[in-house]
């Protein structure tokens, strides 16, 4: 029997076969969500998927996009902002 | 068309949302910027164009394209000035162990000995001598 924390379905399962012939289970960390643009909710490209305790780990280039509204909204939204600033 | 002078500002890019001048046409789709922006190429579809343009000739120089679009009533940033570097202070040095000091007087003191010896040694032979005269006599 594994341990208690390891009988829920927080971490997802997988199946190891080992050099002796046996199947094996390894429990590991599922993945967290992708971030997503503050506009359309669109996956954001070039940011680094982890979880947010490891995100402190991690350097900055992999965090942004080095453009304004880098790592929150996507190009397009971005796009229309600046379009729309200038039209007022 | 696109023509030279013309204000436009940037949507692409990590100079997205600046202000910008075109200097020169370059091809049908690029032209060259200039202004809070790097003068550099770009392509028309990256700019978005406002119904304002200045006149520039060809020898006017990226300070003066700034100027001029400061008197358009655009505030520009300030360009970012490379920090001096600062001056580094010396390292502090291994002082050497005092054991190392006492060493060094022992062997003094070492030295100062033999030469006690070797004054002693004439003196005995000078006793000798004075022995060997005496059983002459």
């Amino acid at each position: 029997m594994v341990e208690g924390k390891l009988r829920s379905r927080t971490k997802r399962r997988v199946y190891v076969k080992t050099p002796g012939g046996k199947n094996v289970i390894h429990y590991r960390d599922r993945k967290t969500s992708a971030p997503k643009c503050g506009g359309c909710r669109e996956i954001l490209k070039g940011i680094i998927r982890v979880k947010a305790t490891l995100m402190k780990n991690v350097n900055k280039t992999s965090k942004t996009v080095s453009r304004p509204y880098g790592g929150n909204l996507c190009s397009k939204c971005m796009r229309k902002r600046i379009i729309e600033k200038w039209l007022k | 068309m696109v023509e030279v002078g013309a204000i436009c500002v940037k949507l692409a890019g990590r100079d997205a949302g600046k202000v910008c001048v075109v200097i020169s046409k370059v091809d049908a789709n690029y032209v060259m910027i200039d202004g809070a922006t790097r003068k550099r190429k770009c392509n028309i579809r990256h700019l978005h164009f406002l119904d304002k343009s200045i006149k520039i000739g060809k020898t006017t120089s990226s300070s003066e394209v700034r100027v001029l679009l400061v008197k358009e009533g655009f505030t520009l940033e300030e360009k970012k000035k490379t920090k001096d570097k600062k001056v580094k202070s010396e390292k502090p040095k291994k002082k050497r162990k005092v054991k190392a000091k006492k060493i060094n007087v022992k062997n003094e003191v070492k030295k100062d000995s033999k030469v006690e010896i070797k004054k002693e040694a004439p003196k005995k032979v000078v006793k000798k001598t004075a022995k060997k005269e005496s059983s002459k006599k």
